[in-house]
């Protein structure tokens, strides 16, 4: 089975947080595993609440939808690319604060769709969100690697390594 | 049909207005209508994007969870809370900049499960999000009213005329 490359996936960590929305909304990519894993935690602050309590949809929506598209990356030949084709959040449970943990793992690698699910839990392991997200390998689109490369940050070092 | 009182439209937008994490994606509630209807919008800007391009999913999954969560407002009676129980966003067209606009409906209110939908559409007219979500009625969870009460814009009008 091929290794991730330890080096590319720091370099995947730090572009994720040079992302706009990722610092807006301040979520970061924690981790890629090999055989399609990722992990992203958020600390929930004010800005991410709603008045009558609790985090807003939309946060758990958008780590769910972000920690897919990495899970699907961990797995994703190195010059193929990926986008978002749908997404399904269900609400289990209420965070009542701290830091949330996504983890997200590819349930399906298909030539063109491929299915990821994941599960945000807060720090107790209390499970708040199951999702999972359907994405499509799309020739042509950018790569993380061409993009990087075009926004001028250093090349990133291969993704794969041969064990 | 009851008749949403435009005064309680105004201070629900100007609640909404106020909301932390709408404020922080720059979404806009800018409307509610009879019958379970909500407008949004959302002006595309450099933080929404994804560096290869195009909006990060999350800002439609926002503006899906946003638009339905305000569509079953807009119909509910004036004294129960209710909470998002799911949320489905299909993804058919990508905006390329400007404003989003997006339209919530709720297609049925149940006593205790309601289900809403909501269209993203870019400026000319292009569809670019379906979404659906099951909202459960709560009761006991606070309403806007009261939450509007507690953190600081105060009492709404009355939600219906008579």
């Amino acid at each position: 089975m091929r290794e991730l490359n330890p080096e590319h996936v720091k370099a995947a960590i730090e572009y994720c947080g040079h992302a706009p929305f990722s610092k807006l909304i301040s979520f970061r990519l924690t981790a890629l595993e090999k055989g399609g894993v990722s992990r992203l935690e958020l600390d929930l602050q004010d800005k991410h609440m709603n008045p009558e309590g609790g985090p807003h949809g939309g946060v758990y929506a958008i780590m769910v939808d972000e920690a897919a598209w990495w899970a699907v990356y961990a797995a994703l030949d190195e010059d193929a690319a990926h986008t978002t084709v749908d997404l399904h959040v269900d609400d289990l449970g209420k965070a009542m604060g701290g830091t949330l943990y996504a983890e997200a793992r590819v349930k399906k690698m298909g030539r063109t769709i491929c299915l990821a699910e994941c599960d945000v839990r807060d720090a107790c392991g209390k499970l708040l969100v199951h999702g999972t997200s359907k994405l499509m390998v799309v020739p042509g689109l950018a790569t993380v690697a061409q993009t990087m490369a075009k926004l001028g940050l250093s090349p990133v070092p291969p993704k794969f390594m041969e064990v | 049909m009851r008749k949403l009182n435009p005064e309680h439209v105004a201070a629900a937008i100007a609640y909404s207005a106020q909301v932390p994490f709408l404020k922080l994606a720059a979404v806009c509630l800018t409307g509610l209508e009879d019958g379970g209807i909500s407008r949004m919008e959302l002006t595309l800007d450099e933080r929404h994007m994804n560096p290869e391009g195009g909006p990060h999913g999350g800002v439609y999954a926002t503006l899906v969870d946003s638009a339905t969560w305000w569509a079953v407002y807009a119909a509910l009676q004036e004294d129960v809370g209710h909470t998002t129980l799911d949320l489905h966003v299909d993804d058919l067209g990508r905006a390329l900049g400007g404003t989003l606009f997006v339209e919530g409906r709720c297609v049925k209110l149940g006593r205790t499960i309601c289900q809403a939908e909501a269209f993203i559409r870019d400026e000319s007219g292009k569809l670019v999000v379906h979404g659906t979500s099951k909202l459960m009625v709560v009761p006991g969870i606070p309403t806007i009213s009261q939450a509007a009460e507690k953190t600081g814009p105060g009492p709404m009008p009355p939600k219906y005329l008579d």
